[in-house]
This record gives structure tokens, sequence and C-alpha cells, in this order.
């Protein structure tokens, strides 16, 4: 009875391998937004609205619009709008042999959905980042002029020091959100961890175990996420 | 040192300061005081070009401040500024809050810096803190590390926006002992307090400003002595701050 409930081996692995497929998505999504949401910030924060005007439009965008509709667009819209010649390419796998390792170009939906969530995520790491900025008191930045820093030194070693600690705690909040939208992409055909629970439940009926594994390993992740930002923040000093 | 000429400044349509003038000569220290909101903080951060204003002239070591071609930042480096809030760099030891702008803008080697550091360090009585984080710190001991740090740049002279208004009763007389003894070496300095016992003891000339105009600027015996000569602003403004 008990073996019975249990899901065979084979659909342990597609779950695995759904799950690992979660864990780069997520990490590569996290990286990347971060970058462009740091790229972003400095735009959104811009006296001039020759960069400020259109980072605003971008952000306004990307954070009031669902994420499953974003992802849609990329997938669906963005092909209809790309030559057909491209879009072949894009649909074809690819393969280059480096050096070190091979590189493999993932299907299309991968790249739809790595694109969407970097974009979505990027437009809300950009105003955490924004309000880590704007939560340095303008006196430090008045301090550091005094002393005869240029507006270029008063940001790497006065501003940005600061701003990144005080946006920590919501950037750890926005990598979880990442890894818990990535389970949308399941939406364009990315196998991932939900599209794969799905399958195993479509196969097996056993419901319950499909999805309690996803669950558990999705936790799993938010704990891990959630563990390091602890560490990091019992690494700084007291404030 | 620092001349202060006909200088105007405006918030939008507010008048902050009205062709105010004065000067200061090296080794010179002058008290500025006044109510609040009468201009008097503003007219300090002009000096090293904190704020900008519309009319006058400001030199500081014969450099124009507003002049496009200063480049000031380096202005800034030589003209050591002490704020209200201490404004010491949190994430920062206070061995690097004290190197930071050394290393950076004179171009200091590590080593060099720290010991300059500790040195100034030690003369504001906190060696034993370098290692220490600013929250660590009481006010007091933060403003002298502020101190300190001003101190590290070798300034040509040090400007004091209200240096004690932020600090506990107690931990007052910590930071004006150093301020004295700064005085008494012959830095050249302009403290925006309402201190008067500091200004009594080390001020060579007191400045009034009310309401963004210079109302008096005297020699400090002829400001706290000569009390009937004074403006009548300036009378209200001692005895209520000095009725306690």
């Amino acid at each position: 009875m008990l073996f019975d409930s249990l899901l065979a081996p084979k659909y342990l692995g597609w779950l695995l391998d759904g799950f690992v497929v979660t864990v780069v998505l997520s990490a590569l999504t996290c990286a990347s937004a971060t970058a462009l949401g740091f790229v972003l910030c400095l735009g959104r924060i811009a006296r001039s609205p020759f960069w400020s005007l259109p980072v605003r439009f971008f952000l306004s965008l990307f954070r009031n619009t669902p994420l499953l509709v974003q992802l849609f667009f990329w997938y669906f819209g963005a092909a209809a709008l790309m030559p057909e010649s491209v879009l072949h390419w894009l649909n074809q796998p690819h393969h280059w042999r480096l050096p070190l390792f091979g590189v493999t170009w993932p299907p299309f939906e991968y790249v739809a959905g790595f694109f969407g969530l970097t974009l979505y995520t990027a437009a809300f790491i950009a105003e955490e980042f924004r309000a880590g900025v704007q939560g340095v008191p303008p006196g430090q930045a008045r301090a550091a002029l005094a002393l005869g820093l240029r507006r270029y030194q008063v940001w790497l070693s006065v501003i940005m020091p600061q701003a990144v600690r005080i946006s920590l705690p919501p950037l750890l909040g926005q990598y979880m959100n990442a890894v818990k939208n990535s389970s949308l992409t399941m939406a364009i055909g990315l196998a991932e961890l939900s599209y794969a629970s799905r399958q195993v439940e479509t196969e097996t009926f056993k419901t319950f175990q499909a999805f309690g594994i996803a669950t558990l390993l999705y936790i799993g992740l938010i704990v891990l996420i959630e563990l390091a930002g602890q560490w990091i923040q019992h690494r700084q000093p007291a404030h | 040192m620092i001349e202060i000429d006909q200088v105007s400044k405006w918030y939008g349509s507010t008048q902050v300061l009205a062709e105010c003038s004065t000067r200061v000569a090296k080794g010179e220290v002058v008290v500025i005081c006044g109510p609040s909101g009468s201009g008097k903080s503003t007219l300090i951060k002009l000096v090293n070009g904190l704020e900008s204003f519309q009319s006058g002239r400001i030199t500081v070591d014969g450099v124009f401040v507003d002049a496009p071609e200063t480049d000031l930042p380096k202005l800034r480096s030589r003209v050591g500024m002490v704020f209200q809030n201490f404004e010491l760099f949190p994430h920062l030891s206070v061995r690097d809050n004290l190197t930071l702008a050394q290393i950076k803008v004179l171009g200091r080697s590590k080593k060099e810096a720290r010991e300059r550091g500790l040195s100034l360090l030690e003369r504001v009585g906190l060696q034993a803190y370098a290692k220490q984080y600013p929250s660590q710190l009481s006010g007091g001991q933060q403003q002298r590390v502020a101190i300190a740090r001003a101190l590290c740049m070798d300034p040509i002279c040090m400007l004091f926006d209200e240096p004690t208004s932020a600090l506990d009763p107690e931990m007052v007389n910590e930071v004006l002992d150093v301020m004295i003894e700064l005085a008494r070496e012959g830095m050249t300095m302009m403290c925006v307090t309402h201190e008067m016992g500091f200004a009594r003891e080390v001020a060579d000339r007191v400045i009034f400003i009310d309401q963004g105009v210079i109302v008096e600027d005297c020699h400090r015996d002829d400001f706290f002595g000569d009390v009937a000569a004074r403006s009548e602003r300036a009378q209200q403004f001692l005895s209520s701050i000095l009725s306690h």
C-alpha cells in the first residue's frame, strides 16, 4: 500500500530534472535582473528626463502588467514580430564546442522565459535599489563632498555600499519571487519544476505526491535564499 | 583666508542671505550665531561650495568658490567641515572613515593614511576606537572622530556647522575641548554655534545674523562686554540665550 503511493524512480527523475531547470533559470534570472535593475535604477534617479522618463515608463509598464501576459507576449507576440530566419534559428537547438565545455543554445521557450522573467524582475529590483539609494541620508553625500571626494567617488564609496545594505532584505524578497514566478513559464512550455510535476501527475494520477514533492523543492530553495540572506546580514557590522 | 563679499542667496523667491560681507584672517576664530532660520548654516555652507549663491563673491585662500574653472573638490579637500549630525560613514570603521578621503583624494598610501588617522585619533583621545564602527560610539565620540576625519586632510581652515547641537549636554564639553585646543593652536575657524562660553573663550570675532543679514560683526569683547552698543535684535538674542 505504502509502495503503491510512492512515485516510481522515473517520475522522481522527471521532477528532479524540472527542479534543476528551475534552479538554473532562477539563478540566471536573479543575476541578470540584478545587473539590469542596477542600470535601470541609475537611469531612474538621473536628473535628466532624457534618462529618467523612458526608464519610468519601462518600470511602470513591467511592474503593472501580469507576468503571465508578459511571458505570452515574449513567446508568441515577439516571435510574430521577428523575421522568419531569426525565429527559425531560435527554434533550432545549437551547440558550440568551447575549449573547456560545450554550450547549447536552448529552445525558444527557454529564451523567452528567461527574457520575460528577467525584465519583470529587473523592474522590481530597480525600485528596491532606488529605495535603498533614497534611504541614505543626504548628509552623507554632503560630508563626502566636503572631504573633497568627486561625485563618482561619493557614489562608489559612500552611497552605494549603504544603499546595497538597505536594499538587501527586499532584494532577497525579489529573488524569492523570481523563484516562485519561474513556475509561470510552464505556460509557454518551459519544462521547469511545475511543468514536470504537472506531467507526473497526468501520467501517474498521484496528484498529492507530484505536487507535494514540487512544493517541498520550492520551499527548500526559498529557505536556502533566506539562510544566505541571514548569513550575509550576520556578517555586517552592527548599526 | 576667507573673504565673503556682498553675497546674496535665494531659495526660489525667498531671500535667505542678503549682501553678507565678512572676512576671516589666517588663524582667526569667528563664531557665527543667530536665531534658527537666520541663514547662518547656509552662509557657512557657501564657503566650501556645498550650497550655491546668486550674487556676490567668496574666495578661500584666493580661490573663487563659484568660478566655473575652480576645481571645487580640490578646494573642499583643503577646507575641513564638521556637521551637526556628525555624518560619519556608518558602513566604515572609525579607521576607514579617517583614511577614505586621504587615500581617494590626497592619494596617500594606506599605511601613511592610517598613521595620520591614528595620530589624530589619539589627539581627540579615541585611539582605542579605531576598529569600532560609528554606531558603537557615543555622539560626543562620533563628533570627535568627525573632527579628526576633517583634520586628516591637513585643512587650511575649518568650518563647524552647529557641532554640538545634536549632542546630549554631558557630551558637549568633550567636543568643545577639542575645538578650543584647535583654536589655540592657530587653526582658522568659522563656527556656527550657540555655545557662548566657547565664543567668549576662543573667538576673535562674533558675527550675529538675523533674517539673512549680518547684524553684528565685532570683536568678542565688544559683543559680550559692550552689550549696550549692540543692536536691539542682538541684545534680545543674547539675553534669551544667556538668561539661564
